[in-house]
């Protein structure tokens, strides 16, 4: 009897906690209801997103505004951790949580005393991909600029393919911006459409390979030149003779994709908060017939990244524009911007370039249709260099020296790996010079790690060159399929309009 | 007691004729179907007169009951799950006869001639590409089940058809439609889902023999039909009308599929205004009688072949007629092949991109996906400026392709109907393309690959190529 008492008084109270609770959570919803709603609210800059992949097993920040002076905090869902910050005075709260092991879907939970909840993130490999129009030009095709069997991977993308892509939108602007719209999307048809496929090919590959989510930031722009990309201050200390004038208040600007500064400020400062493993970068059509400066500029462009970036000296590879006529099929500006590219492999540590000179000739194209080909050559290079694996080539044959024998120039390479092909046939696209400087058509012919070159109007070689032209395709490979980088063993005079 | 009873019952059974006591079926209700998902698809067969049969589906355990009528026969509807699988599904008449094995998924009924009936390991020195590969890494895991029917010509209609359902082992693959086993491999990637595919072909047949007298008579009365009388002589058991559908078509109208992939044409090219006849009357019997109402029909145009004569232009005709009838027949799509034709060989060996192109259709416009292409581009106008003829075109997804590049296969004319080879070419971004003729200062019409045999030469961005066309009406000698 007594027992049942205690259990009835117990029942009654339970009911009025029950009605208190409700009572209180009103009166709260009431209060938060009177607050206005944007400055409770959290909000995070596009890249933070549904959807995205977070560089595994790193520290990695989040970032956002809020109230000022509030408390923020993340939960994140593989660990079930907090972490807390302070927002300052004026609303900026930033934080760094761990990742762990590549993985998901995970969920982020912020809250100021609001929540707000970000659902299936990834927790993988972050890469950074930027450049002009061949890095921007899409999986679906420029139009009539199709890409290799697009159709067939747009009929078969799905979902549970774990690659994510965020496609910043195009931004120009003088001074430096701390968000650039877009939107983290799933592997399915009309998001791969709209994903570079340089970019994508690039992800597909390490995603089959590693089994891991793969997660691409691609923020590019059609026709861009590399000093567009670049931090004034280091477009000033490597060219100091481009122009910054445009960047103040009242500056004119001529191209908002060229002039230095623009997209730097509106592209990639938005993400320089963003742990990623590495950059992959296809860009110098636009700076096409300034060689030298291109090479001082690549060296500056990554120099600082390296240092606003917070991954340290994170791995750069990029590619080498595709032969193509430019102002006409046999001149050889161009070849030098391809020269200024394959010597940058020299200039810094950790960067890498992946050649297309074979890739079959579009002469009135300047966007070839083979990305999935510079997509896979670009993940050799991740795969060999950032990843660690062995057993593959990663970079096509490099000049390296030449010697002269008998009346023959015997060229010699790096990455001649498992030697040179084709064997035992002539190789097109030589030339060689002697002390005249006037070159004529050349037999090449492959032994092994080298490429013996002669000419019957040639009895003492002196220079050699090789697919030294605005458009040729390139005919020398290693035994893995890689194609040789154009070279030339001489170092006259550079006219790039010639 | 019990045993004794039960030892006095089987020794009773065993003395009744097999025949009589035992549940049939027909062959396409077998172990290892699919069986159409989320509908209601019907199963038959006969027993014994007057004899309840019950049918229980593992999927639900739901029994479900008929009784056969006097000849035996009876039907009964069973609704089928979501796809998935393996399910069995037992009839009983007082013995039990269960299927085992079968899958729910999309089920598509397949017919034509030898370029459907041509099998993955192709036809003897005719090869299907890649199928030494594709039958080698043929797993029974993947999903895809195909019954071939086996052929037969018939005055009357059949109930039956020989056949066994195959898994998707080396043999099973190794021996079916190349067609239709690259565009179930190529929906079950996508779809993730078991496919089934019924192909019920024979090569070199034409398309009146897959119609009911009927609708041939309504469609080409001038067709003879009387070798369908007992006494009638048969010409040509795969040619002459309505011998395969009294046997390769009406055993199968009790089937329920998804929709139809159809490829067939060539033994009807000298005739092409008739065949446009006779693919509507076709197709609109079909639909009546087949339980699935305007199911889909996917088909393949014929392909550049030389034929008697590369450069005659019947068979260009033909392809015409495939290309019109697009747009007269509704839910029907056509896969062109004007680019992987094989001059000497009828029997193209990229069957591979046939079943691909077959699928793209069946996923944007039966499965509701979207974002690629399906159709490349069709002809749709005309116009002349400065002695230019400037075409126009449906389908020009992402714009055409090649630009820059004189495209092969134009010809113009002017007043005088006498054509000359032409300059075609278009730009970036270009969705016309410009034709041009130093002989032909007013063009008046156009043609492109409008031959037996030839290459297509241009494509929208997506890689799917135009058909051929031309863009007058004038009476052709063929």
């Amino acid at each position: 009897m007594y027992l049942c008492y205690l259990k009835t008084e117990n029942k009654i109270t339970k009911i009025n906690y029950n009605i208190m609770k409700k009572i209180l959570s009103l009166i709260i919803t009431a209060m938060l209801l009177a607050v206005p709603a944007v400055e409770a609210k959290i909000v995070l800059p596009h890249i933070l997103g549904s959807n995205m992949v977070l560089q595994q097993q790193s520290n990695v920040k989040l970032w956002g505004k809020a109230t000022n002076n509030t408390k923020v905090t993340v939960t994140t869902s593989w660990n079930n951790k907090k972490y807390s910050c302070m927002s300052d005075k004026s609303g900026n709260w930033i934080l760094a949580v761990e990742t762990p092991e590549a993985g998901g879907p995970f969920t982020l939970k912020f809250n100021d005393g609001e929540t707000l909840e970000l659902t299936n993130i990834m927790i993988g490999e972050v890469w950074f991909c930027s450049g002009q129009s061949n890095m921007e030009m899409p999986v679906k095709g420029y139009g009539s600029m199709p890409v290799t069997n697009n159709n067939e991977i747009l009929a078969k993308a799905k979902a549970s393919v774990p690659i994510r892509m965020f496609t910043a939108k195009r931004q120009s602007v003088k001074t430096p911006m701390d968000d650039d719209e877009g939107e983290w999307k799933v592997n399915e048809p009309a998001n791969v459409g709209d994903c570079s496929a340089t970019a994508y090919f690039f992800a597909r590959f390490l995603q089959d390979v590693l089994e891991v989510p793969v997660g691409i930031v691609v923020s590019s722009w059609g026709g861009s030149a590399i000093e567009a990309w670049m931090n004034p201050e280091a477009v000033k200390e490597v060219a100091p003779e481009i122009s910054l004038a445009h960047l103040t208040p009242e500056g004119k600007i001529k191209y908002q994709h060229q002039d230095a500064a623009l997209l730097y400020n509106g592209m990639i400062h938005p993400f320089l908060n963003l742990t990623f493993r590495g950059m992959i970068w296809y860009q110098g059509e636009a700076n096409n017939g300034r060689p030298v400066q291109y090479r001082k500029l690549m060296k500056g462009f990554v120099t600082d990244l390296r240092k606003e970036f917070s991954n340290g000296d994170f791995p750069f590879y990029y590619v080498q524009i595709s032969p193509f006529r430019y102002g006409g099929v046999d001149l050889i500006g161009s070849s030098y911007l391809r020269e200024a590219q394959m010597l940058f492999m020299n200039d810094m540590p950790n960067v890498g370039m992946a050649c297309t000179m074979d890739i079959p000739g579009e002469v009135y194209n300047i966007h070839p249709r083979f990305k999935d080909i510079v997509g896979a050559r670009l993940a050799y290079w991740a795969l060999a260099k950032t990843y660690g694996k062995t057993g593959f080539s990663y970079c096509g044959p490099i000049y390296k020296s030449m010697s002269v024998k008998d009346g023959k120039a015997i060229i010699s390479f790096d990455h001649a790996d498992n030697n040179l092909v084709p064997f035992s046939e002539n190789i097109a696209g030589f030339e060689i010079a002697g002390a005249d400087s006037i070159f004529h058509e050349a037999k090449a012919v492959s032994h092994g790690q080298t490429v013996e070159v002669s000419c019957d109007a040639v009895k003492e070689p002196v220079a050699v060159r090789y697919c030294f032209r605005n458009f040729c395709t390139g005919t020398l490979f290693n035994t893995y399929g890689l194609p040789a980088s154009s070279f030339r063993t001489d170092d006259w005079p550079i006219d790039v309009k010639k | 007691m019990k045993k004794l009873l039960s030892i006095l019952i089987t020794a009773f059974l065993l003395t009744v004729p097999a025949l009589e006591a035992k549940i049939q079926l027909p062959h396409v209700i077998a172990s290892n179907m699919v069986l159409q998902q989320q509908s209601t698809v019907k199963l038959w067969g006969t027993a014994r007169s007057n004899a309840k049969v019950s049918v229980t589906t593992s999927w639900n355990n739901k029994a479900y009951a008929c009784t056969s009528n006097k000849d035996g026969h009876w039907i009964v509807s069973v609704t089928t799950p979501k796809a998935g699988g393996p399910f069995t599904v037992t009839i009983s008449d007082g013995e039990k006869l269960v299927l085992n094995n079968i899958m729910s998924g999309e089920v598509w009924f397949c017919s034509g001639q030898s370029n459907m009936e041509m099998p993955v390991k192709g036809y003897s020195t005719m090869p299907s590409t890649d199928c030494n590969n594709v039958i080698a890494k043929a797993k029974p895991s993947v999903p895809i089940r195909m019954f071939m029917a086996k052929r037969i010509s018939s005055k009357t209609p059949k109930d039956d058809i020989e056949g066994t359902w195959m898994v998707n082992s080396t043999k099973g693959v190794a021996e079916c439609s190349a067609t239709a086993y690259f565009f179930a491999r190529y929906i079950q990637d996508v779809l993730e889902v078991p496919v089934g595919i019924v192909v019920s072909c024979w090569g070199g047949s034409s398309i009146e023999t897959w119609m009911s007298p009927e609708a041939v008579k309504s469609a080409a009365p001038e067709l003879p039909l009387d070798h369908l009388t007992p006494e009638g002589k048969v010409k040509v058991p795969n040619h002459d009308a309505s011998l395969l559908y009294y046997g390769m078509l009406n055993p199968f109208f009790n089937l329920k599929f998804r929709g139809m992939l159809w490829y067939q044409g060539e033994t009807n090219a000298a005739l092409p205004e008739q065949y446009g006849r006779l693919m509507k009357g076709f197709v609109s019997e079909l639909r009546k009688e087949f339980p699935n109402g305007d199911f889909p029909f996917y088909y393949v145009q014929i392909s550049p072949y030389e034929y008697n004569g590369a450069d005659k232009i019947y068979s260009a005709l033909l392809r015409e007629t495939q290309m019109k009838v697009m747009n007269e027949i509704p839910n029907v799509g056509m896969a062109c092949t004007l680019d992987i034709g094989e001059k000497y060989n009828i029997h193209p060996k990229a069957k591979d991109i046939v079943g691909e192109r077959l699928a793209y259709w069946a996923l944007a416009k039966t499965y509701g996906m979207t974002d690629f292409s399906y159709c490349g581009p069709i002809y749709k106008s005309m116009n002349v400026k400065d002695g230019k003829a400037i075409i126009s075109f449906t389908y020009d997804d992402n714009g055409l392709i090649p630009f820059m590049k004189e495209l092969e296969g134009f010809e113009t004319a002017g007043a005088d109907r006498v054509f000359h080879p032409a300059k075609a070419l278009f730009h970036a971004h270009a969705t016309t393309v410009e034709v041009t003729s130093d002989e032909v200062k007013e063009p008046v019409a156009v043609r492109y690959c409008f031959k037996n045999w030839c290459v297509g030469s241009f494509f929208n961005s997506y890689g799917l190529p135009a058909s051929s066309f031309r863009t007058d009406d004038w009476p052709i000698d063929k």
